[in-house]
C-alpha cells in the first residue's frame, strides 16, 4: 500500500531524504503546472527549487488540517506572485502622472523623501534650450545641431555644409552666445 | 452643459468581468455548477462558485474581495484607482482597457483546468484557483493600480473623478492624434517629457465595449471635466491653459463658507466643495517692485478670506510665498500682504484687494483673466453670476453693453489711487472680481532646514560644482563636498568644534571617499590613499568578513572567485538575505539533505548575493563621486518672495532657516540652552554671526556662476527667503513658487572666497559682460524707466534723480541702451559703484511703472486699424499679413489707451514681443515653420473658435514633444553649449571616472586585479578625495 501524504511529511519532519524524494515526486507535476501558469518554464523550475526548500525547511509548520498539495500550492502562489511583482516595470504610471501633478508630489514626498527637483528643473531648462534652439536661423540651427547634439566635429559639419571651418567656429560663437542671453531673457 | 455624472467606466467593467466575463472563462476549465458575484457592502464583494466533482460538488467563497465603490475608486477609503489604458494614440481605433479588461488580461491566462491527480476539494480547488489573492495582487502590483493619496490635504472635488477619466497611451508614439478631438481633452496633459502620454476622457465621451465614444459634438464636449470648468476658456493660450487645469483641481479648501465664483463656465458641479476659492477685486498694474515676476500683493482684509484648511477643524493663515493661481493659469507667490489703506483704492473708496502685474499677462497670453475681471464687475453690480462657458460668452460689443447697463465704465478701467498718500495712477487701470485659489504649496510646508539632518541635505553636485570652479571658488567647493559632507560620521563632533568658531580646514580624507572605501572592502577590493594617488588592489580576508558557504565567481570579475564578503556588508541592504541563505546551506551541509534541496539552497545564496551585488555600489555612490553629487549639512531651502526693502546683497532668511544654520555657531557664544529657547541674548549672537558671515543662495539649474551667489543674511518675517527683484536674472528665477538653497559655508577659507568672488560685486569683476545684462532691469523696471525717459517734460524732470555716473539720455530708452550704459559705467566706476546705480534705476523703474498705472485693457487693440485677412489660407498671404498687422499694432498702438503700455512693454524690451500682441489683439495668423496648418483668425481677445484652440493645442504639444526626442539625444552637449563651456569634459582616464557608468563595480573589479593607480591631479578627482586643486 503506497504512504499517503500524510505519511510522508512526517517522515520529512524527521529529516528524511527519501521521505522527501517520493512527496516531491508525486507533487512535481501539479506544482509545475501551477507554477507554470505564472512564469515561462524555466523560472517555473527556479521557483519550484524554492518550494522544494520551503518543504524541507518548513515541513514542521504543516499541522495535519487540509492537505499537503494544497499547502504546497498556496506556497507556490506566493513565490510566484512574489517573483511577478519583483518584475513589474519599474516606472509605474504614478511616475508619468507626476510631471503633471510634480508640484503636488513634489510637496507630498518632501517631508519623507529628498526631493528629486534639481533633475525636473533641469529638464525643464533643457526643454527651453531646445525651443530656443528651435527659434534660431536655421543656418546657426543646423550649426548648433550638429556640433553640440550630433557631436560632429567642426571640419566634418564644415565640410557638410559646404563652409570654411572659421564660419562654422564663428556661427557657433554667436548661437551659443545668443543662447545663453535668451535663456536668461525668458521669464 | 453639464457634465453628465454617468456610472464611471470602472464600474461597469469591472461588473463585466466579475459577473460575465469570469464565470464564462473559468466555466471552460472546470465544471461549473454555480456562480455568484455580490457586493456585500460598498467597496466589498464576494464570488462563490461550485464545482462539480466526482465525489460530490465543491464550493467555494471568496469573501471580503475588493469591489470598485460607486464612485469607481477602490478600498474602504476610495484611495485607490485603475488607470484606463489605451492601446495606441489614434483614440479612434485603440482598444481601452479599464480594470475589468485588464484584470482579464492578467488572470484569464492563468485559468487551466486542475491535474487530473489533484482531488478537488474546497481547500485544493482554492489553491489551485486562488481569485483572492490574484485580484488583491492586481490592485496592489499593478502599474496602472495607484494610489491617489498624493494630496496631502484636502481632495478637491475635482480631483478623484477627473482622476477616473485619466487614461494612458500604450507604445512609443504619443503625439497628438486627430482622433482624440472629442475623445480626449484638448489640454489636460502633463507638461514634462510624458506629454501626450497621460490623457484625460472628454466631457463629451464614453468608453464602450472597449473604445472611446464620442457622444456630444457641442464645442465644450471636447474638453476634459477640469477645462469644461474653465470660463472664457477660447480667451486663453493653450499652454496656460495646462497649468490651469491641473492647478485647479490642487486648490485647498477655504475657511468659511464656500463662494462660487461670479463668473462661471456653467460646468461645475453641484457640490459646494468645488468651490474653494474667492472673487478678490483684482488690479492688473504693477505695485512698488513687490509684485514684480508673478509676485502678487495681496490687502490684509482678502488675505484673512483666503485662510485654508489643511486638517479639519483648523485653518492657516496666508502668508507671504504661499502660491495662488486663476481659473486661466496665472499663478504666483504672495509677495506682501499689505494694509487694505495703503491698496490702490477706486474712486468709489473700495479697496483693491489683490493686484497682479499686467507685464505677467503680455507674453503669458492668459487674456481671458482680464475679461473675466470686467465680467466679475458685472456680476458684483448686478447681484447675479455671469455664465461665460468655454467658446462662449459675449463678444466685445456684448461685454460693453453688460457694462453699460450694469452702470459701470465702458472700459472696464477704473481710475485708481495710491492708498497710501492719496496720489492718482496716471491712466485707467483694469480692476475687476477674478477668482483666485490657493494651491499647496505653501510657504511654511516648503521651509526646510537640514543643519545636521544628512537625508534632507540640499543637493550640491556637478553644476554647482563646474559654476564654484568657474568662479574661482574651489575652497566654497570643498566645504560643501567634505567639511559640510551629510556622510560625516561625526556630526557631534564637528558641532562641538563649530562652538569654537568656523573650521579651520575641512577633513580629509572625503567622507565621500571613505564611504566608497568601505563599499568596495565589502567586494574584497582595497583603496589606499598615499602621496602618489589612489591604489587599487584584491585583499586577503579579514577577521570578521563573511564566509560563503560555497565559492563563486565574483560578480563583478567572472574569472575571480569570490569566498568572502567584507564585513562592512552587515550594514547594506539585502545582507539579511545572504546571511539567512548562508546560514541555511551551512546547515544543510552538515546534515543529510536531498540533493535538490541543497541545490535550491545554493541557488538561493548566489541570488543573495548576486543581489546584493546589484545594489552594493550604486550610481549613488559610484557615479556621484565622478559628479561629485552629494547632499549637504547647514543648508536650507525654500520659496523665494521679493525681497523689495532689501539692499540687492541682501537675503532676508526667515527664523526657521537662520536659527538651524547658525545655531551652533551661537551656542559656542551663548550656550546651546540658550539658542534652543531662542532668548534675546541668543538672537544678540545670531545677529552678530550674521553679519559677520555671508550665505550663499543656489537654485538649479545652476547653469552659470551667478546661480552660487554670496549675499549679506538678515532675519525676515514669515517662511520665505527674500531676494532682491533685480537679482532674478542671476538665478533666471520667478516669483511664482521658485525655491532656492541657501547654504552656510563653515570653513574659513570658504567663507573669505565666497566674499572675495561669489558676491554680486565679485560676479560682476570676474564676468562684466554677462552679469551686467543680468542686472539690467527689466519687466516693470524698465517699463518704467522707458516711461520717465518717453517725453521731454518727464525726462527733463526725472534728470535730478537720475543716478550719478551713467548718461542722462535725451530719448526714449529701452533696455539694449541701458545695458550698453551700464557696460560703459562698469568700465569706468567699476562694480561696486555700478551696483549701486543699479539699484537707483531699479527705485526709479518701480516707482514709475506703479505711478504710470499701466493695465491690460478687456478691449486690448480694437482702436488699431488693421489689415484685412487674406481670405486664402497661403501661408505666404498669412506671413504677409502678419507683418503689416505687426506694423499696424507698433505704430498706431501708441495711440490706443487699450494697448499702449503693452507696445510700449515691448519697444522698451521690458516684457513681450509683437507677435505675442498680435495674438492677443490681430489673431496669431500662419503657425508651425512652414505654415502648413490654417492660419488662427481670431485674436485672443475675441476668442478663438474650438477648432483654432485644438489647432494650438496640438502645435504646443507637438513642440513640446519634438523638443523631448532631442534632450534625450543630446542633453549633455545642449548643457555644456547652454553653459558656455562652463562644464568641463566628464570623462577622464582615471578610474574613478571610468566607474562612471552604469556599472561601475565590473571597471574597479578589473582596476583591482591590475592592480591600477589614479594619479591625484585631475581638480574633481582631487576634490573627491578631499583635496583642493593643485596650484597653477
Amino acid at each position: 500500500m503506497p504512504e499517503s501524504d500524510a505519511d510522508l511529511i512526517r517522515r520529512v519532519q524527521q529529516g528524511d531524504p527519501e521521505g522527501f524524494e517520493r512527496l516531491a515526486r508525486s507533487h512535481a507535476s501539479t506544482l509545475r503546472a501551477h507554477l507554470r501558469r505564472y512564469v515561462e518554464p524555466q523560472a517555473a523550475e527556479d521557483l519550484l527549487q524554492e518550494v522544494w526548500l520551503r518543504l524541507w525547511q518548513r515541513a514542521g509548520q504543516w499541522k495535519g488540517s487540509g492537505t499537503v498539495i494544497g499547502w504546497l500550492l498556496v506556497i507556490a502562489t506566493n513565490l510566484a506572485l512574489n517573483a511577478l511583482r519583483a518584475r513589474r516595470p519599474t516606472e509605474s504610471i504614478d511616475a508619468l502622472i507626476e510631471s503633471e501633478e510634480w508640484d503636488t508630489v513634489a510637496s507630498a514626498s518632501e517631508a519623507v523623501a529628498p526631493e528629486p527637483e534639481d533633475e525636473v528643473i533641469w529638464r525643464d531648462a533643457l526643454a527651453r534650450t531646445m525651443t530656443l534652439i528651435a527659434s534660431m536661423p536655421e543656418e546657426r540651427q543646423a550649426v548648433v545641431r550638429m556640433a553640440r547634439i550630433e557631436g560632429k566635429p567642426l571640419h566634418e559639419i564644415a565640410a557638410e555644409l559646404g563652409i570654411p571651418v572659421g564660419t562654422v567656429k564663428s556661427r557657433l560663437h554667436h548661437a551659443t552666445r545668443w543662447l545663453t542671453e535668451q535663456m536668461e531673457e525668458e521669464a | 452643459m453639464k457634465v453628465a455624472m454617468q456610472e464611471p467606466v470602472s464600474v461597469r467593467s469591472f461588473r463585466r468581468f466579475i459577473s460575465e466575463t469570469l464565470p464564462a472563462a473559468l466555466a471552460k476549465v472546470v465544471p461549473l455548477a454555480d456562480y455568484r458575484a455580490e457586493e456585500v457592502a460598498p467597496g466589498v464583494g464576494r464570488v462563490r462558485l461550485t464545482v462539480s466533482a466526482p465525489d460530490g460538488p465543491v464550493t467555494v467563497s471568496y469573501d471580503d474581495l475588493p469591489f470598485p465603490r460607486a464612485d469607481g475608486t477602490f478600498f474602504e477609503d476610495g484611495k485607490k484607482i485603475v488607470v484606463m489604458t489605451a492601446s495606441s494614440n489614434d483614440l479612434e481605433h485603440a482598444e481601452i482597457k479599464a480594470v475589468g479588461e485588464q484584470l482579464a488580461d492578467e488572470i484569464l491566462p492563468r485559468l487551466a483546468p486542475p491535474p487530473a491527480d489533484l482531488a478537488l476539494t474546497e481547500e485544493t480547488l482554492r489553491s489551485w484557483l486562488p481569485l483572492d489573492r490574484w485580484l488583491s495582487a492586481f490592485l496592489n502590483d499593478s502599474p496602472t493600480s495607484i494610489w491617489r493619496d498624493y494630496y496631502p490635504l484636502a481632495v478637491h472635488p475635482l480631483a478623484p473623478a477627473a482622476e477616473l477619466r485619466r487614461i494612458i497611451i500604450e507604445g512609443d508614439d504619443v503625439s497628438f492624434h486627430w482622433t482624440q478631438l472629442g475623445r480626449a481633452c484638448l489640454l489636460e496633459t502633463p507638461e514634462g517629457p510624458n506629454s501626450g502620454r497621460p490623457l484625460h476622457l472628454a466631457v463629451g465621451a464614453d468608453v464602450q465595449d472597449g473604445r472611446i465614444v464620442p457622444m456630444d459634438d457641442s464645442p465644450e464636449a471636447l474638453l476634459g471635466l477640469s477645462a469644461s470648468m474653465i470660463p472664457l476658456l477660447h480667451h486663453d493660450d493653450p499652454a496656460r491653459l495646462v497649468m490651469a487645469t491641473s492647478m485647479m483641481r490642487q486648490w485647498l479648501p477655504i475657511a468659511g463658507d464656500p463662494e462660487p465664483a461670479l463668473v462661471q463656465s456653467g460646468s461645475e458641479p453641484d457640490d459646494p466643495a468645488f468651490w474653494c476659492g474667492r472673487n478678490f477685486l483684482t488690479a492688473y498694474v504693477h505695485w512698488k517692485g513687490v509684485n514684480y515676476e508673478d509676485a502678487i500683493v495681496m490687502s490684509e482684509s482678502a488675505a484673512r478670506r483666503l485662510a485654508c484648511v489643511v486638517e479639519p477643524g483648523s485653518s492657516e493663515p496666508l502668508e507671504v510665498g504661499d502660491k495662488l493661481s486663476n481659473r486661466h493659469g496665472a499663478k504666483g507667490v504672495v509677495g506682501a500682504i499689505l494694509p487694505d489703506d495703503d491698496m490702490p483704492h477706486l474712486p468709489d473708496g473700495r479697496a483693491v484687494e489683490l493686484i497682479f502685474d499686467a507685464m505677467g499677462v503680455y507674453s503669458r497670453l492668459n487674456f481671458g483673466q482680464v475679461i473675466e475681471a470686467a465680467l466679475g464687475n458685472v456680476a458684483h453690480a448686478t447681484g447675479k453670476p455671469v455664465v461665460a462657458p468655454p467658446f462662449g460668452g459675449p463678444d466685445a460689443g456684448g461685454l460693453r453693453e453688460m457694462l453699460r447697463s450694469a452702470g459701470l465704465p465702458e472700459s472696464g478701467q477704473w481710475a485708481l489711487t495710491d492708498g497710501k498718500d492719496g496720489t492718482p495712477l496716471d491712466q485707467p487701470s483694469t480692476v475687476g472680481y477674478v477668482y483666485w485659489g490657493k494651491t499647496p504649496h505653501r510657504s511654511r510646508s516648503k521651509l526646510h532646514s537640514h543643519t545636521f539632518d544628512p537625508p534632507y541635505g540640499q543637493l550640491i553636485g556637478r553644476l554647482e560644482h563646474a559654476a564654484l570652479f568657474a568662479a574661482g571658488a574651489p575652497q566654497v567647493a570643498l566645504d560643501a563636498w567634505s567639511a559640510r559632507s551629510t556622510e560625516r560620521e561625526d556630526i557631534p563632533e564637528l558641532l562641538d568644534a563649530l562652538t569654537k568658531g568656523l573650521l579651520e580646514s575641512p577633513p580629509f580624507p572625503s567622507p565621500a571617499f571613505e564611504r566608497l572605501r568601505r563599499t568596495l572592502a565589502i567586494a574584497g577590493i582595497e583603496v589606499t590613499l598615499d602621496d602618489d594617488g589612489l591604489h587599487y588592489a584584491f585583499a586577503t580576508p579579514k577577521p570578521g568578513d563573511l564566509e560563503l558557504a560555497v565559492a563563486m565567481p565574483h560578480p563583478w570579475l567572472e574569472s575571480r572567485t569570490l569566498t568572502h564578503l567584507g564585513k562592512a556588508a552587515a550594514d547594506r541592504p539585502g545582507y539579511q538575505a545572504v546571511a539567512e541563505a548562508n546560514q541555511t546551506l551551512h546547515a544543510l551541509q552538515e546534515g543529510a539533505a536531498p540533493v535538490a534541496v541543497r541545490e535550491a539552497a545554493e541557488a538561493r545564496l548566489r541570488s543573495a548575493v548576486t543581489a546584493l551585488f546589484d545594489q552594493l555600489l550604486t550610481r549613488e555612490e559610484a557615479w556621484l563621486p565622478v559628479w561629485l553629487q552629494r547632499r549637504a549639512l547647514f543648508t536650507g531651502r525654500t520659496v523665494l518672495a521679493p525681497g523689495y526693502d532689501l539692499a540687492p546683497d541682501q537675503l532676508g532668511l526667515p527664523e526657521d532657516i537662520a536659527w538651524p544654520l547658525f545655531g551652533p555657531l551661537a551656542a559656542g557664544r551663548v550656550g546651546a540652552s540658550e539658542v534652543e529657547k531662542r532668548s534675546r541674548k541668543a538672537r544678540k549672537a545670531l545677529m552678530a554671526l550674521m553679519e559677520d558671515n555671508v550665505v550663499i543662495l543656489n537654485r538649479a539649474p545652476t547653469w552659470e556662476p551667478t546661480c552660487v551667489t554670496a549675499f549679506r543674511p538678515v532675519l525676515c518675517d514669515g517662511f520665505a527667503i527674500r531676494l532682491h527683484p533685480i537679482c532674478c536674472r542671476m538665478y533666471n528665477a520667478d516669483y511664482d513658487g521658485d525655491q532656492a538653497a541657501v547654504w552656510l559655508p563653515i570653513t574659513r577659507a570658504a567663507q573669505e572666497e565666497a566674499r572675495q568672488r561669489l558676491t554680486i560685486v565679485g560676479h560682476l569683476e570676474r564676468d562684466p559682460a554677462v552679469v551686467i545684462q543680468h542686472l539690467t532691469p527689466s519687466h516693470a523696471a524698465m517699463y518704467g524707466l522707458a516711461c520717465l525717459t518717453r517725453d521731454r517734460e518727464p525726462r527733463r524732470a526725472m534728470a535730478e534723480d537720475w543716478p550719478d555716473g551713467l548718461p542722462v539720455p535725451d530719448h526714449q530708452i529701452d533696455r539694449a541702451w541701458l545695458a550698453n550704459a551700464l557696460g560703459q559705467a562698469l568700465a569706468e566706476l567699476g562694480a561696486r559703484r555700478t551696483l549701486e546705480i543699479v539699484t537707483r534705476l531699479a527705485e526709479l523703474g518701480f516707482a514709475a511703472a506703479t505711478k504710470s498705472g499701466a493695465s491690460l485693457s478687456p478691449f486690448a487693440g480694437e482702436g488699431v486699424a488693421l489689415p484685412p485677412q487674406p481670405t486664402t489660407e497661403y501661408a505666404a498671404s498669412w506671413s504677409a499679413w502678419s507683418s503689416q498687422a505687426d506694423a499696424a499694432i507698433l505704430t498706431q498702438g501708441p495711440a490706443d489707451p487699450t494697448i499702449a503700455s503693452a507696445v510700449l512693454a515691448v519697444q522698451s524690451g521690458a516684457r513681450g514681443s509683437v507677435s505675442h500682441l498680435r495674438a492677443m489683439a490681430a489673431g496669431r495668423g500662419v503657425m508651425g515653420p512652414h505654415g502648413s496648418e490654417p492660419p488662427i483668425r481670431h485674436s485672443l481677445r475675441d476668442g478663438v473658435t474650438p477648432h483654432e484652440m485644438w489647432q494650438m493645442a496640438a502645435e504646443a504639444r507637438g513642440a513640446l514633444q519634438r523638443w523631448h526626442e532631442t534632450v534625450h539625444i543630446g542633453a549633455m552637449s545642449i548643457l555644456r553649449a547652454a553653459s558656455s563651456g562652463m562644464i568641463t569634459e566628464l570623462t577622464g582616464t582615471t578610474v574613478l571616472q571610468q566607474a562612471a557608468s552604469d556599472s561601475p563595480g565590473p571597471v574597479f573589479a578589473e582596476a583591482a586585479a591590475r592592480g591600477a593607480t589614479d594619479l591625484l591631479t585631475d581638480p574633481r578627482v582631487r576634490l573627491f578625495v578631499g583635496l583642493p586643486p593643485l596650484e597653477k
